[in-house]
């Protein structure tokens, strides 16, 4: 799916596919490594407190597995969207369980707020109209 | 209180630098621009913003979303930083601002918003675009601090979640806040002694578990992370027993289970021939 050149005979097929495989590995294995001591959803040999907030336990292997994988998935994302892939990596590792699954669900639907001023141009869609005739408010004002 | 004008379309970057500088945390709009605006969406995504206060050891508290709670936030000096939907019949227009202030007996609000320093704005307008937007406020905590109308379960998931990401210090720090407000509270009493094993403060780790056992010898996380300071402690051999213990009565099927049998198999590879008398002390409650 990523690879958007289809190779043309069968030898560099081989050889874009083995390295497209080492580049997954090579990025699987450097998130869980910056994942490491970044976010420690089950420190070894500990029981965290998040457990008995929650009173239900899951099983923290399993939780560390869909982490990276939400964490590679949101990442592929920001850097799609223009962020520094250094960057996105810092960003996900920083990311609650909860927000991370949200944020690989809906990021683009998700609220981002960065407007600057809209109420210039509700005016000038206000006035636009005005000038063809559509509204007549200003003439009331 | 700091403000940083927005350049184009960065008005997530700008509110944030000033909650953050706020809050003891002083930093540009430019600098956060990397870590929180997404430039594909022109614009930046609320757990991005809270993920960003984490990363600097402060504690982002979301807000109920009533008008008092915002109201008390700002009579403790604490910037609200809001997300408002400023549409007027179109699609959804989001903005962040940070509400410094409230005028005119309450009827207005004091903004810090795009490049406006001050933007004085009458509430009802501001209630429309806040209600718009679900209301969505978040105030950043220094460390000890409580929220002006602490909710016990915002709170300490906040506080878990700051504990997860590496911040041991300054959750051990808001335990000890909350321990004043909700005190015998489970989850605060395991967070005190989980933040003080992860600053490999053992003794004062093992205190709280054993503090803990006294009154449910069947806790079972203060069981196991007993056993884990007490390793650390050079008690291997009263760790083992109490994660035999802790073993036994859980059920097969528990999913905790490989956990305990990871440490109790840590505390036989540290088993010496004799411990010291004192670790007794942690055994003589854990194991009568």
């Amino acid at each position: 799916m990523r690879q958007s050149n289809p190779p043309k005979d069968k030898v560099s097929k081989n050889s874009s596919l083995r390295s497209g495989a080492v580049r997954a590995v090579v990025a699987w294995v450097s998130v869980a490594l910056l994942s490491v001591g970044v976010w420690q959803t089950a420190a070894a040999g500990i029981i965290g407190t998040r457990s008995v907030l929650d009173a239900e336990l899951r099983d923290v292997r399993i939780e560390q597995v869909e982490r990276l994988l939400s964490q590679a998935q949101v990442r592929d994302q920001l850097v799609a969207l223009g962020v520094d892939p250094a960057w996105a990596v810092t960003r996900v590792a920083s990311l609650t369980d909860e927000e991370l699954r949200l944020l690989e669900q809906d990021l683009q639907n998700l609220p981002a707020g960065g407007l600057l001023e809209v109420i210039g141009i509700v005016f000038v869609v206000l006035l636009v109209l005005e000038l063809v005739g559509v509204t007549d408010i200003f003439k009331k004002m | 209180m700091p403000f940083f004008p927005q350049a184009d379309y960065q008005c997530g970057p700008a509110a944030l630098a000033t909650a953050l500088s706020a809050a003891g945390q002083p930093v540009s709009a430019e600098e956060l621009v990397a870590e929180v605006y997404v430039p594909g969406l022109q614009g930046s995504l609320q757990p991005e913003l809270l993920a960003a206060a984490r990363r600097r050891g402060l504690l982002p508290y979301v807000l109920r979303g009533s008008l008092e709670e915002l109201a008390a936030e700002l009579d403790q000096g604490r910037p609200v930083l809001v997300l408002q939907n400023l549409h007027w019949l179109g699609p959804p227009a989001w903005h962040y601002a940070v509400i410094v202030g409230m005028a005119g007996a309450d009827s207005e609000v004091i903004l810090r918003s795009g490049e406006e320093r001050r933007r004085v704005e009458p509430l009802w307008r501001f209630l429309r675009s806040w209600d718009a937007a679900d209301r969505w406020a978040v105030v950043l905590l220094e460390p000890g601090q409580l929220p002006a109308r602490p909710d016990r379960y915002r709170y300490l998931r906040s506080v878990t979640e700051l504990e997860a990401s590496g911040h041991s210090s300054a959750a051990h720090a808001a335990y000890l806040a909350a321990e004043k407000t909700w005190p015998g509270d489970p989850v605060v009493r395991a967070g005190l002694g989980n933040t003080a094993l992860a600053m490999g403060q053992w003794k004062d780790a093992a205190e709280v578990y054993s503090a803990m056992l006294a009154e449910d010898a069947g806790n079972v996380l203060a069981g196991n992370n007993l056993a884990v300071a007490l390793v650390e402690l050079g008690c291997p051999a009263t760790a083992v027993a109490l994660a035999d213990r802790a073993l036994a009565a859980l059920g097969a099927e528990d999913r905790r289970r490989p956990v305990i049998e990871d440490t109790r198999s840590q505390a036989l590879s540290r088993q010496g021939p004799r411990e010291p008398d004192d670790c007794r002390s942690y055994g003589d409650v854990s194991l009568r």
